[in-house]
């Protein structure tokens, strides 16, 4: 254990310690512990289903349920984080999540036409990726507007 | 929309952190309204005139341009 937490002399509390306290301050928010988790249970969940087809469909329906916990929790601490912002923060959520609700819209126009013209058939996992994308980069330009 | 704000926050020799803690804000937004970058509402406006104890039209002036920047 001790090797692995000490690789080429460096101990990793000197690691740890480089870590700037902010970026401590940001993990341990529930907002990212929440949304950590309901990823990871979302991962989690598919694994055990594709590997175990033999499922009982009610098991399968109450895993596949499972991560819905987690998320509420995520979207419940999310909305008491940004009513808890100062007016410039929640003005950056504002720009962030209209600067994400254009994109997504547009993308969906692309999406709808690729897959009508049979092109492509984009899978749920690939907008809502994008979406998170698309708003993770509104923030970051939102925040450097007003840096 | 013009302010006074580092200046009469460089007199009192406050540091932006301490003026957000002050002011309940985060430091971003004390250094965007002293930058111009975003003016800010009326009761926060009005929550700096109090700090300072100086009418909001001391420290808050209007663009000579006259646009506001947000």
């Amino acid at each position: 254990m001790s090797s692995i937490l000490d690789i080429s002399g460096f101990s990793y509390k000197l690691i740890f310690m480089t870590i700037p306290s902010t970026w401590l301050a940001r993990i341990r928010r529930p907002v990212l512990v929440w949304s950590m988790t309901a990823l990871v249970a979302n991962l989690v969940v598919k694994w055990i289903v594709a590997a175990d087809p033999a499922l009982p469909i009610i098991a399968r329906k109450a895993l596949m349920l499972a991560p819905l916990v987690p998320l509420l929790m995520f979207v419940g601490t999310l909305v008491r984080m940004v009513r808890h912002m100062d007016e410039l923060q929640q003005r950056i959520c504002l720009e962030s999540v209209f600067i994400a609700f254009v994109a997504s819209l547009t993308l969906m126009f692309v999406f709808a036409g690729l897959s009508e013209s049979g092109i492509w058939q984009p899978h749920w996992d690939i907008i809502g990726t994008a979406m998170m994308a698309f708003w993770a980069a509104g923030y970051l330009y939102a925040s450097w507007k007003y840096r | 929309m013009e302010n006074r704000l580092r200046h009469l926050r460089s007199q009192r020799g406050w540091s932006q952190a301490e003026l957000a803690e002050r002011l309940n804000v985060s430091r971003q937004t004390i250094n965007s309204i002293e930058t111009g970058k975003y003016d800010p509402s009326l009761p926060l406006a009005f929550e700096i005139s109090r700090l300072f104890r100086l009418p909001i039209e001391r420290i808050f002036t209007p663009d000579r341009r006259g646009d506001a920047s947000t």
